[in-house]
């Protein structure tokens, strides 16, 4: 992806490991990063606090590439997140079995990056227990 | 609302004339040549001069190829009204509603709503045209792509999967729609996949994104279809028999994806569908075909549930219960649908509607066809539109 003047400082927060949401400074309510205002009240006053990257999860899929030549595919776990903070967010679980996951499953919010100078993007991996999450 | 029970019966919308190109992987033409092509179709269709056009809606697929200068390539001058649209998958639905209010206020009478897209080409796959769009895209869209979601197929598939996690919808169910809607097809000479199929054909179809097989999506297609709306005294002088659009809303919930409890699990049918029923003056339970517009299984699944033909929930067992189909008692997307008979967003519900309204569907022509109940769904059910048409004013 390139970042555009709506991502830029949610990709600089990524980069350091951080997983901001919008914080209303009219009346204190946490909204989605995409938010343009706060999601409870409409006030355009917003500034970032970083999320606990905690998550649970809300629904999934498992997207398959189309078969290469020898029959195989490739699988991605794609899902929706509920942030511990009350947002969703959307993006993919890595390290994890399809079969073990349930609607409410505990996930973590972790990051990579595609490539050398790419943007770090926000992805889910499994809450393990007796780990404390990352943020 | 004022709807056509409202005005005098001279001025009340009825669909005279409907055109569809050459569908599917039809090659060389762009999306202004197909839909130039289905305004022509649906003039001679409506037995009128291009000259008798006095407003002009027009809308794109993927492709967005299709815009205001389509009035000068079909010629049309003085028009009173025209307007690009979109809504996504219920623009053509919207269209007509807003052809009919013009028809009503006397702002315009004989208006043109035509919709076409071109995504194929030789060599590539229907996924490959709408993947490209995604790829490379900046700031939030971008990002969702960079995680790895690029399709509607990924989208559409949580909001299935949610359903099938909160009701306990199976894959048989979701099959028995694609193997129903196949039936029909099979009837349709207008359709592109015309050989029957078992649910066994559907649990063996490869794995797109799971609850989604190849078989629960539809087709792409290349082609345009428009349709001509007028009022009744004029459709009176004209050659098809009238299709009157007796009802009509719209729904847009407005879930942004961010925090909204109802995501995949209800569509703006469910608002939509019994507002249009009530500006028609109906019940649900007097429509005797309905033509879902159905992106994949799914759709077709989560709209009968919002239009109430099931309770909320039920919409699997419902689907399985032998009730679809030509041999069903509910008739549900007569010509094979997007899945199986071509896909032009929501002019395929809208076309297959108008042909069974005037009576002209050949072998798969519903004996009781005096009520038409279409839908539209746009986005990831972010976007709808009902209407109610009718043989009779």
């Amino acid at each position: 992806m390139t970042r555009d003047a709506a991502t830029a400082e949610f990709l600089d927060a990524t980069a350091a490991g951080q997983f901001p949401l919008r914080h209303c400074q009219t009346c204190g309510a946490l909204s989605a990063p995409q938010a343009a205002q706060c999601e409870t009240c409409s006030s355009t006053a917003l500034d970032w606090r970083p999320a606990s990257g905690h998550a649970t999860l809300v629904s999934w899929t498992v997207a398959h590439t189309k078969p290469d030549p020898s029959g195989e595919t490739r699988r991605t776990i794609l899902a929706i997140a509920q942030l511990a903070e009350g947002p969703w967010w959307w993006s993919r679980i890595i390290d994890a079995d399809p079969a073990d996951l349930r609607v409410g499953t505990p996930l973590r919010i972790t990051f990579q990056r595609p490539g050398p100078r790419r943007e770090a993007i926000p992805v889910f991996t499994r809450e393990r227990v007796g780990e404390p999450g990352g943020g | 609302m004022t709807g056509p029970r409202d005005v005098p019966a001279s001025r009340r919308p009825v669909i005279c004339g409907l055109g569809l190109t050459e569908l599917g992987k039809v090659y060389g033409p762009a999306a202004a040549q197909f839909a130039a092509d289905a305004v022509r179709l649906a003039a001679a269709d409506a037995g009128l001069a291009l000259a008798d056009i006095d407003g002009l809606l027009v809308s794109s697929g993927v492709t967005n190829g299709v815009h205001l200068d389509l009035q000068l390539d079909l010629g049309l001058r003085d028009l009173a009204l025209l307007s690009e649209m979109q809504a996504y998958g219920s623009t053509a639905g919207a269209m007509v509603q807003v052809a009919s209010m013009a028809v009503q206020s006397g702002m315009a009478s004989t208006i043109a709503c035509v919709w076409a897209d071109a995504p194929l080409h030789p060599g590539r796959s229907g996924a490959a045209a709408y993947g490209a769009a995604a790829a490379e895209r900046p700031g939030w869209p971008g990002l969702a792509a960079a995680a790895g979601i690029t399709s509607a197929n990924h989208r559409y598939a949580m909001a299935a999967h949610r359903h099938m996690e909160r009701y306990g919808t199976t894959s048989e169910q979701l099959g028995a729609i694609a193997v129903a809607q196949r039936d029909w097809a099979v009837l349709n000479p207008l359709a592109q996949l015309r050989t029957p199929i078992t649910i066994e054909d559907y649990l063996a179809s490869r794995w797109v994104a799971e609850p989604f097989r190849l078989l629960d999506c539809c087709l792409v297609s290349n082609g345009g279809a428009a349709v001509i709306v007028t009022s009744a005294d004029r459709a009176a002088g004209l050659r098809p028999p009238p299709v009157y659009v007796r009802g009509w809303a719209q729904a847009h919930p407005g879930h942004s994806g961010r925090r909204f409890d109802d995501f995949g699990l209800v569509s703006g049918a469910a608002t939509a569908g019994p507002a249009a029923l009530r500006m028609a003056g109906v019940d649900l339970a007097d429509i005797d075909v309905v033509e879902l517009y159905d992106c994949y299984t799914y759709t077709v699944l989560v709209t009968l549930e919002d239009y109430g033909f099931c309770a909320k929930g039920e919409g699997g067992p419902f689907a399985a219960s032998g009730v679809l189909g030509p041999d069903g008692k509910l008739k549900v997307n007569t010509g094979g649908g997007q899945l199986s008979a071509y896909y032009l967003w929501g002019m395929t519900p809208l076309s297959e509607a108008v042909i069974q309204a005037r009576g002209q569907a050949g072998h798969r022509q519903v004996p009781d066809h005096d009520l038409v109940l279409v839908s539209g769904n746009g986005g990831v059910l972010d976007h709808h539109s009902t209407l109610v048409l009718a043989t009779a004013g």
